[in-house]
């Protein structure tokens, strides 16, 4: 117990020297000197210590350097977020705020995770209606219809039906794996996956198609499943590369993004000079262009983190990414419960397919396609869904000492 | 179900570290040439941040500098039209060409740089200065060459053949860097194309200059050629295609040495179909032809494409049939004979030195080709200053220097020929090489000779006097 708090303290210390070190060259940035981002990033430090402590506290027994790797990648994230956009970053304050108390409130329910499950019927249901009340009552943003404003406030229905989904999977999954089952199931994913396509929601429904096949997998541990998924990834990809003009644009983009720098090509072109503009190093924060990336804020901010703080801030990110990641899936493999083990599994899955399609789109690794980066772009439905499926995790695994 | 997990957990550490492989590639092999993009905003953005670095010659003579006045920068350049193609123009406008297009990133300065400097600057306020670029080129000898060229059409490149450095690279006719935007519509008009660096954009017949090439394959793989005599009647018929000599000349019997100083094409293509298209073709490889050069500017590939029939055997081996080559490649060809059977890669950028005059990056000499061996190269060379002492090259002589060179007249279908020299000199122990060109000039002996003789003269007894 001990132990495992030093190493706790260790890291809540370096995160607080590194927001401090960020969020004083904010503010000494201006002139006159704007103590604002300093007051920020104090409130930001508040928000996690009291989070941590409550955690603590209550003896929410679980991982806790979930919260605190996910805490630096919001922290850096929050930087970023203020120095393109310091409007975004008060309102990306409340969102981390908010999700902070989502993520307390899920490790709490889950304690209780016996109860939740029986509902898994209305949880499958409530997710393919939030898809449907989507298509006919959404509002379309940035080429993708899949944002519905209520109030005036707007949020992606999407982004919840991840929570949703992953409750479902799991609690079908746990007791039902005949191929009959599966089969019923993969109607299940498809269904979602189409309703996603037809918002024009391409990455989304990639990352759901993925976990899909990851669940199938960690359930039944037959190899064909994910086979026969590939194969079916690839067809679609191939009919819709020659039906859809808007996928083909997206691929043609990733093959040769040259062709057309001022149109199709321009987002990935950007974000490449950005990303090499950077170099290992790094411009310094506030030094960068952040003015050439289009929706720097959300799809892109890796590029500008890269661009400011250097590739090497930006490989130590996805290593942070990883180690939340492979934490989830050892405490999954020290589990004693399938539930846990399938639901630990594919959060942990879902999120890391969502990380690498983003940042492989921005770097070219891979087709670009629009999905936020998990705690670090702003986006107040992607925050608060993160930290819920994060307050899962924490709640289901298990503590490092008890091991 | 623990062994799923641990498979999905190798999965996904196998797809992170291939994205951490991939960013790692990019980082260290494709941002230097991702940067350089034109498209690049950030590249003005630095341009308006940082000093650009200076353009210098081999003897530290500015050909381009930005002149800082107040808040005002200023590019300003110097040897007016002789050195436009060369060190080309930085326009926000119209882009950028030549040097400044290509060594664009040193003259930002824009490599990584050690973070600590970059915070000392920061931090002191000190304006950043970009590097400057320093040329083999010889800012004098580029004018004279310029000059000679006296407005035509055409090009000349000077090279020194033991290194490899370019002592002066003229395209005529040229334009002044200094008005670009203000005459930006009429340059880019004018049917002279004066935009074009033609001594490595142009790709033109080589005519007669060619020959070095077939004469090298014939003294290395003809026995007994030195004693042969071949009878020119001034035309020879190559299944039914007739083809003169020059003026329809009838050179009578003569051996090969004075066949190379009369410039004999009924000799030449009678050696050319010895030697076979294999041959041939071989040969004109192994003197850079049908490959890229990699070279400080971009230079356009010279070819000879392998003969298919014997009628275009007989033209390839006077420099005909469709083949094409640089001022850059010919003053190569001549560089193997006067460098012992050795063409030296040549270059044109020297360094590139910081703000504070140390040498970041200093270009070392090293062998390009070796087409032929020392002794037959002394053979072409001994050939080649007889053209110059009593064959077609007269014009070319310089008293008490002996030079070597080769003239070449360049039929063009409905033109005038295209005039051509390449030669050497002192011929015992070569500081320089020149190719000339006129384009559509007329004879190679009349026209490109004496622009080479004015050439060799600037920079030869200079040499002398040291």
């Amino acid at each position: 117990m001990v132990k495992a708090s030093r190493y706790y303290r260790a890291m809540l210390l370096s995160l607080y020297l590194f927001l401090i070190i960020c969020f004083s060259l904010l503010s000494l940035s201006n002139t006159p000197i704007n103590p604002k981002p300093l007051y920020m990033g104090l409130g930001f430090m508040a928000i996690i210590t009291i989070g941590f402590i409550t955690m603590r506290i209550f003896a929410l027994n679980g991982d806790a350097m979930l919260f605190l790797l996910s805490n630096f990648l919001c922290g850096i994230g929050l930087v970023m977020i203020y120095r393109v956009n310091e409007g975004l970053a008060y309102r990306q304050f409340i969102w981390i705020t908010g999700g902070v108390a989502a993520f307390i409130v899920f490790t709490f329910l889950f304690k209780y995770y016996g109860h939740l499950i029986k509902y898994y019927w209305y949880f499958g249901i409530a997710s393919l209606l939030l898809l449907a009340v989507t298509i006919i009552f959404g509002k379309e943003i940035g080429g993708s219809t899949n944002w519905i404003i209520i109030a005036g406030y707007s949020f992606q229905p999407s982004e919840f039906v991840k929570i949703l989904f992953c409750l479902t999977s799991a609690s079908f999954l746990r007791e039902r794996r005949e191929p009959k089952d599966i089969l019923y199931y993969s109607g299940f994913v498809v269904a979602i996956v189409l309703l996603l396509f037809i918002q024009k929601d391409l990455g989304t429904a990639i990352i759901f198609f993925l976990t899909g096949i990851v669940f199938v997998y960690t359930a039944t541990g037959k190899l064909r499943y994910p086979l026969i998924g590939l194969t079916m990834f690839a067809v679609g990809a191939v009919i819709s590369y020659l039906v859809f003009s808007h996928v083909r644009v997206r691929f043609e983009a990733w093959l040769n993004p040259w062709m057309d720098v001022p149109g199709k090509g321009y987002q990935i072109v950007q974000s490449l000079f950005a990303i090499g503009a950077g170099g290992l190093f790094g411009s310094g924060l506030g030094l960068g262009h952040p003015e050439y990336i289009p929706a720097v804020s959300t799809d892109l901010i890796f590029s500008i983190m890269v661009e400011e703080f250097g590739l090497l801030v930006g490989l130590a990110v996805i290593v942070i990414y990883l180690l939340i990641f492979v934490r989830a899936y050892l405490s999954a493999m020290a589990s004693d419960d399938s539930l846990k083990e399938l639901l630990l599994t594919g959060i942990a899955s879902m999120l890391a397919f969502q990380t690498f399609i983003i940042i492989g789109g921005v770097t070219k690794f891979i087709p670009l396609t629009g999905v936020t980066l998990p705690f670090i772009s702003y986006g107040g439905s992607s925050i608060v869904t993160t930290f819920c499926l994060l307050g899962i995790m924490n709640s289901l695994s298990i503590e490092e000492v008890e091991r | 179900m623990k062994k799923n997990i641990r498979n999905v957990l190798i999965a996904v550490v196998l797809m992170f570290s291939s994205l951490i492989g991939y960013l790692l590639y990019f980082e260290f092999f494709m941002r230097d040439t991702l940067l350089a993009s034109d498209y690049n905003r950030r590249l003005w953005e630095e341009e308006n941040r940082v000093v650009r670095g200076s353009i210098i010659d081999r003897n530290g003579t500015v050909l381009a500098e930005t002149v800082v006045d107040g808040d005002q920068k200023k590019r300003v350049y110097y040897g007016d039209a002789s050195v436009g193609p060369l060190v080309g123009y930085n326009s926000r406008q119209y882009g950028r060409s030549g040097i400044e297009a290509a060594y664009n990133k040193e003259l930002l300065g824009m490599e990584t740089k050690n973070p600590f400097i970059l915070f000392r600057q920061n931090i002191l306020g000190i304006k950043d200065r970009g590097y400057d670029v320093i040329l083999t080129i010889d800012s004098g000898l580029q004018k004279t060459a310029y000059e000679a060229l006296g407005g035509r059409r055409g090009a000349v490149v000077a090279l020194n053949p033991r290194t490899g450095e370019i002592l002066a690279m003229a395209s005529s006719p040229g334009f002044n860097p200094n008005n670009i935007e203000r005459d930006w519509e009429k340059i880019k008009a004018d049917k002279e194309s004066p935009l074009i660096n033609r001594a490595i954009q142009g790709l033109y017949p080589p005519g007669s200059v060619f020959k070095i090439i077939p004469l090298s394959a014939a003294l290395e793989n003809i026995e007994g050629l030195d004693e042969r005599t071949f009878n020119c009647t001034g035309a020879t018929d190559v299944d039914g295609l007739i083809i003169k000599d020059y003026n329809g000349t009838a050179h009578g019997e003569i051996d090969i040495e004075r066949a190379v100083e009369l410039s004999c094409n009924s000799t030449f293509i009678n050696l050319g179909l010895e030697i076979g298209a294999q041959g041939m073709g071989a040969y004109a490889d192994s003197f850079g032809f049908n490959r890229n050069l990699d070279f400080d500017l971009p230079v356009k590939m010279s070819l000879f494409p392998n003969p298919t029939s014997k009628r275009e055997l007989a033209l390839s081996s006077i420099g005909q049939a469709d083949i094409l080559a640089t001022p850059l490649q010919m003053a190569m060809v001549a560089s193997a004979v006067a460098n012992d059977g050795t063409i030296m890669h040549p270059y044109i950028v020297k360094g590139i030195a910081d703000s504070e005059g140390r040498i970041r990056y200093s270009r070392q000499d090293e062998a390009y080709l070796s087409p032929i061996s020392g002794a037959t190269a002394d053979k072409i060379k001994e050939m080649m200053i007889g053209v110059v002492n009593r064959g077609t090259g007269t014009a070319a002589r310089i008293s008490g220097i002996d030079v070597a060179g080769k003239t070449g007249t360049a039929e063009v279908q409905g033109k005038k020929s295209h005039a051509w020299f390449i030669g050497f000199a002192p011929a015992d122990d070569p500081k320089i090489v020149v190719a000339v060109i006129v384009e559509n000039g007329g004879s190679g002996g009349q026209v490109a000779a004496p622009i080479a003789r004015q050439v060799l003269n600037k920079y030869l007894p200079r040499l002398f006097r040291d």
